[in-house]
């Protein structure tokens, strides 16, 4: 099998796999939430690389696999990602933060992207004679990114936030399946799964990407979200696993080892059904 | 087990192995001892990567492993690279083991003494000499010095720098294991009692093999240029170790390492 390309957050890149090493200097975050990245060493790095669910899934099928640097992110920076990867050869050091490989299109099998949380994309409209952007959470009580200028687009529009909303997730929806379209047309197959599931009922509306997903199956459960498997067993996440970390767990709610290696297993049943057609 | 440190040359670094991986931007050398790093896609580095002795190893032990990105070497740029690791960004707890290749050893920088003053040259009185007014030339030919003599004197040097260099690093808590690719370093291990311990010969088809180059000459599938096993009448030219090759050096390291471990945990329990 060629190369496999994962896209995702900071529950594809591992964030707090480390804990699960022996290694000195592991420093918990104040809140489950955060990410320091001064606090995490490079010898942390690499040993969550070895034990996240992409190696695990790469080392099942005897291949390679790359994910972007930076930690964190939406589908707006996991398709920026693959953007850079497979069309900025002709610009090495472009942007790098993400990452400094590139690919040809004949050298990937399988993209396999995780979704993350839908609001961390951005939102763009056309207002005041400029293409602009924002970025806000529907339920959040935080004042969202260039918040002023979008609520001054909506009263121009007509629209409501219930709108917005609506039009949001449409956008995020075709963009996914433009993207997924595009790059199946290059010869590399697509697959996605979800921690969230803002998108799902866009997904299981539509055969082109409902046969693309990756639900989660766990002792004969099924999750269509990384969300809903950590919500019913708490041992998938790392603050939970109590398990492996005893009484005390690491203040981290990212998935645990025993979910990453729950996540490969689906890829891996998902990639071997194919493969036995 | 925390990480593991590979040091060594190309043969460390997997030169040749993307060779095994049938991707279409695969280009061909033109003779097998030219490397143009720019006709080796990331991808194809991946997948050397994926298969080279270090990730083997390191996955085994489910850790992580690190070495040079650069490809080839010697052992001094092997420990100068492994040295700054330390400077800021690793500390010495991050890492187990070092796994020591040892290279061509003519390829380190020998000294030598004029009046009491040490010098260090890269050149090899074997060849032809290009800068006469050298004085590591005068330095030889007043010493009377034969290839024989200077080729001792070398390795003795090499193996002293070796020792000190994994003497430190067991200090500070890393073990060690040496292979070598050449035999010419192997006597002189032998006759050193700390470097002897970590010196791990490769096994295969129940035999055992005091470097790559002689379980090579046995066995021509463990180069990638003879491996018609793989690649049919026509395989890369390349005299690097082949896929296999790197599995059998894995397995011997696993295996020794594993006993490093079992002893080390019985006597533990043992006190």
């Amino acid at each position: 099998m060629k190369g496999l390309v994962f896209g995702g957050c900071s529950f594809t890149w591992g964030q707090g796999l480390y804990f699960y090493s022996n290694l000195p200097r592991l420093k918990e975050p104040e809140q489950a939430y955060a990410y320091h990245d001064h606090l995490v060493k490079k010898a942390h790095v690499l040993y969550k690389d070895c034990i996240r669910y992409p190696r695990l899934v790469a080392n099942h099928f005897d291949t390679y696999e790359t994910f972007k640097l930076a930690n964190g992110g939406s589908e707006d920076e996991t398709f920026q990602f693959l953007d850079v990867l497979f069309h900025k050869k002709d610009n090495p050091t472009f942007g790098s933060h993400l990452t400094l490989e590139r690919m040809d299109y004949s050298e990937a099998e399988y993209i396999i992207v995780q979704l993350s949380q839908l609001w961390r994309n951005k939102y763009y409209f056309e207002y005041d004679g400029y293409r602009q952007s924002s970025m806000l959470w529907p339920n959040s009580r935080d004042i969202g990114d260039n918040q002023e200028n979008l609520f001054s687009w909506l009263i121009d529009n007509n629209l409501t936030f219930e709108d917005w909303v609506i039009l949001h997730k449409d956008e995020q929806y075709k963009r996914l399946k433009k993207e997924f379209e595009f790059y199946e047309s290059k010869g590399i197959k697509c697959r996605f799964l979800a921690w969230e599931n803002d998108l799902l009922n866009h997904v299981f509306n539509d055969e082109f990407l409902k046969e693309r997903f990756i639900p989660l199956e766990y002792n004969g459960e099924k999750f269509n979200t990384i969300r809903e498997l950590q919500t019913t067993h708490k041992d998938m996440s790392i603050d939970g696993d109590h398990e492996y970390f005893g009484d005390k767990t690491p203040a981290d709610h990212h998935p645990s080892k025993k979910c990453h290696e729950l996540i490969a297993k689906n890829i891996i049943n998902r990639i071997n059904k194919e493969l036995s057609k | 087990m925390n990480g593991i440190a590979f040091l060594g040359c190309s043969f460390t670094w997997g030169q040749g192995l993307y060779y095994y991986s049938g991707l279409d931007t695969l280009k061909f050398p033109k003779d097998e001892y030219t490397f143009n790093q720019t006709e080796v896609t990331h991808a194809q580095i991946m997948y050397k990567d994926k298969f080279r002795f270090a990730r083997l190893v390191a996955d085994e032990f489910k850790t992580f492993e690190l070495g040079k990105n650069i490809n080839g070497g010697c052992e001094d740029h092997s420990f100068e690279y492994f040295d700054k690791l330390f400077i800021k960004n690793f500390c010495y707890e991050d890492f187990s083991y070092i796994i020591l290749q040892i290279s061509h050893i003519f390829r380190n920088s020998f000294t030598y003494e004029i009046d009491g003053k040490e010098y260090k040259t890269n050149l090899d009185p074997r060849h032809e000499r290009n800068e006469l007014d050298n004085s590591f030339y005068k330095w030889y030919d007043t010493n009377n010095m034969t290839e024989e003599t200077w080729k001792d004197m070398f390795i003795k040097q090499q193996v002293e720098k070796i020792h000190k260099k994994l003497k430190f690093y067991e200090s500070r808590g890393i073990k060690s294991k040496i292979i070598t690719w050449q035999e010419d370093v192997i006597p002189y291990i032998k006759n050193d009692l700390f470097l002897n311990e970590k010196f791990v010969t490769l096994e295969y088809d129940n035999k055992n093999f005091e470097s790559i180059s002689l379980l090579q000459k046995q066995y021509e599938n463990m180069t990638i240029k003879y491996d018609y096993d793989f690649f049919g009448e026509n395989p890369p030219l390349d005299h690097h170790p082949s896929k296999l090759c790197h599995k059998v050096i894995a397995n011997s390291l696993i295996k020794n390492i594993k006993k490093t471990e079992e002893h080390e945990h019985t006597s533990i329990h043992t006190i």
